[in-house]
């Protein structure tokens, strides 16, 4: 441990001087890490080791990170935005280089010999969950559509017809009863496309999540190996969803962050 | 932050971020500083808060 460099013996968990270690990812073997800065900007990331695991940590002040400062600054949209991007540059530095099981952000512990006894206490369970995971990325899916490109593909062409000598009045309900018609048509129609999409993409990864309440939002484990595969898969959903208005993004490669548990300290 | 930092992550949307960085990843109870049932609801109100702000940059 370093010798704390902003003030002595503060008792108080949150002072400013106060250091604690953010925890990263626990990885298999330990990766290179040189010039990788943390969290706070500026603390070298190192790696801790223990029965042949390693945890990956920064020092962080407590004046930033302890719990009543962070439960603040985690509402502070600027703050937040520079500290999830600089803990997934670290974490994508250590996936380059091995295996690794993605902690949550804000894992900070007070000292490091409890981050070492949870590499001892837990070997068994993370090094299975790293076996697993190894050689896999994970990558994110979601979907948008255009409604009215979608709408214009399910259009009766007999609404002209459907029309055809009816009194105004009839004409009228007749059209909103075809609009309403339509709008269902258009819902189940996306609602098939993302089903199937999600299926196609399911079906050349290792492991699959989607979540509730979008139209596609979906992760997915690839072995690296079958990632053109899956590359391909992704160009075949989106060609058959491109008539309907239907857009593909895809993200990653991502560390398995869906794809991980919890660990019981 | 840095602009070759923003390169190294692809620049994604702070949203897709957030909802794997703070409501997934594991999560480790015991010795830690913060209670995670706290960043849990944290998050519901901030993945809220993100959505509004990410769909208002978007507009021209």
């Amino acid at each position: 441990m370093k010798p704390n460099r902003l003030a002595p013996m503060a008792a108080n968990r949150t002072n400013g001087a106060e250091h604690g270690y953010y925890v990263y990812a626990i990885a298999g073997t330990a990766p290179r890490l040189e010039g990788v800065r943390g969290v706070d900007g500026a603390s070298p990331v190192f790696a801790v080791d223990r029965v042949g695991l390693s945890a990956v940590v920064s020092e962080v002040p407590l004046g930033e990170f302890g719990e009543e400062a962070l439960k603040e600054r985690l509402e502070q949209l600027p703050w937040l935005e520079e500290k999830v991007r600089a803990h997934e540059e670290v974490l994508e530095r250590a996936a380059g280089e091995t295996a690794i099981l993605p902690l949550r952000f804000g894992t900070i512990y007070r000292s490091l010999e409890p981050v070492r006894e949870l590499l001892e206490r837990r070997r068994e369970a993370l090094s299975a969950a790293l076996s697993q995971l190894n050689g896999k990325r994970e990558w994110g899916v979601t979907a948008t559509f255009d409604r009215k490109r979608l709408e214009q593909a399910v259009e009766n062409g007999d609404a002209a017809s459907a029309l055809e000598g009816k009194s105004p009045g009839n004409a009228f309900f007749t059209r909103k009863r075809l609009e309403r018609e339509r709008e269902d048509q258009a819902r189940a129609l996306a609602a098939r496309l993302a089903a199937d999409a999600h299926l196609r993409l399911a079906a050349v990864s290792e492991e699959s999540l989607r979540e509730d309440g979008a139209l596609l939002k979906g992760s997915y484990l690839v072995d690296r190996a079958r990632e053109q595969v899956f590359r391909d898969a992704l160009n075949e959903v989106a060609s058959a969803g491109d008539p309907y208005g239907f857009r593909f993004e895809l993200t990653g490669p991502w560390p398995p962050y869906s794809f991980v548990g919890s660990v019981t300290g | 932050m840095t602009s070759t930092q923003l390169e190294a992550t692809d620049n994604v949307a702070l949203v897709e971020l957030v909802d794997r960085l703070l409501a997934k990843g594991v999560v480790v109870y015991g010795d830690v500083t913060i209670a995670v049932a706290d960043i849990d609801l944290i998050q519901v109100g901030l993945r809220a808060l993100l959505s509004s702000v990410e769909t208002l940059e978007r507009e021209p």
